[in-house]
């Protein structure tokens, strides 16, 4: 399974959103389109973190970065190039 | 004073002004079962407001099963006075201490259970062991303390990003005094987060010498290392209940915490 589609599922379930990963598309903006908010992304970070073994380090750490599917999929990648 | 609660203040042992909301325990039909008054410990900072009416209506329900309930604002938070930038770790613990010895002289009876809530629960653990009690309720407890200073920063700064992609401006807030941290508009003393940075409960903390209860309330339905770590660390009078569930502490959506109300009503009822 594609690294994105994984993380669909991943956030799905973890932030509890009413829909399913095959409504998001890998450009979606969360924010706008999902309606996520901060503590949501704080939950993204701590589950990467625990399901992929990587760390955000506190000065890269960025908004930005957890935008979209893509963008998550691009910080995973970066720090573990086998996801 | 409304229906179901009388509010009013007391003192800190600094003297300042405590909040607090007492919930009388409504006349039930079994006087013989034993109805522990219960403390509801809250969490700190923005946590606060959005668990303000879940545990508002946890008292009310509590109240209504012959429990009387006391909630209560630390102080320098939410209707308290004090300085916040003033507040210790140390405080927490006093203010707890401060409204059971309240509760206790309003219910006429002499323990109490503890019940907290994130951090509140965290202390609500710390002081269950500490001085004892009829019974302890932790619901989603920080564990480790380290880890949750750090989420919290990370909340800050995308906090000030979403402020900023929103205003085009930084917030324009007064500026926390020299040596505060301005914590999303929270004045903090830098201690107070060392000694949050410093609490590793499964460490810190040892046997539960009265009931309790440690619900996980997150995405999991099964318990995360860290919660298995902390019942091993308090032992067996410790129950754990794990309920997947939204953060309701983080939201500013009200959300359904029957569940967690239930089960509480059931262990405190069972102590």
């Amino acid at each position: 399974m594609r690294l994105e589609d994984r993380l669909k599922a991943f956030v799905v379930e973890r932030l509890f959103l009413k829909t399913t990963p095959d409504a998001i598309r890998d450009e979606d903006d969360l924010f706008t389109k999902w309606d996520i908010s901060s503590p949501h992304v704080l939950e993204i970070v701590i589950g990467l973190e625990e399901v992929f073994g990587i760390t955000f380090g506190d000065d890269e750490f960025s908004m930005k970065k957890f935008r979209t599917i893509a963008k998550i999929a691009e910080a995973v990648r970066t720090k573990n190039p086998n996801a | 004073m409304t229906n179901d609660q009388q509010l009013g203040y007391i003192k800190a042992l600094d003297g300042s002004p405590l909040y607090c909301a007492y919930h009388p325990a409504a006349a039930v039909a079994n006087p013989q079962s034993r109805l522990f008054p219960v403390v509801i410990a809250p969490p700190l900072f923005e946590e606060r407001k959005s668990a303000y009416a879940p545990l508002r209506r946890l008292a009310v329900k509590l109240a209504a099963a012959g429990h009387a309930v006391m909630r209560f604002d630390y102080r320098g938070s939410g209707e308290s006075g004090g300085d916040p930038a003033a507040r210790r770790w140390e405080h927490l613990a006093e203010d707890v201490a401060s409204v059971r010895k309240t509760l206790a002289r309003l219910s006429g009876k002499r323990d109490s259970v503890l019940l907290g809530l994130r951090m509140g629960a965290t202390l609500a653990l710390q002081e269950s062991i500490r001085a004892g009690g009829e019974g302890v309720v932790a619901l989603a407890p920080l564990i480790k303390g380290a880890a949750q200073v750090r989420l919290w920063k990370m909340r800050s700064k995308i906090r000030a990003e979403l402020t900023v992609a929103e205003s085009g401006t930084q917030k324009s807030s007064t500026p926390a005094p020299a040596g505060i941290i301005d914590f999303d508009g929270y004045d903090v003393h830098p201690g107070f987060f060392d000694a949050i940075a410093s609490i590793d409960l499964v460490k810190d903390l040892g046997r539960l010498s009265c009931p309790g209860l440690v619900m996980q309330l997150s995405h999991r339905a099964e318990p995360a290392p860290e919660t298995e770590q902390l019942m091993a660390t308090l032992g067996p009078r410790a129950k754990l209940e794990c309920v997947r569930m939204e953060p309701f502490w983080d939201k500013l959506d009200d959300v359904d915490t029957a569940a967690v109300d239930e089960a509480v009503l059931r262990a405190v009822s069972s102590f």
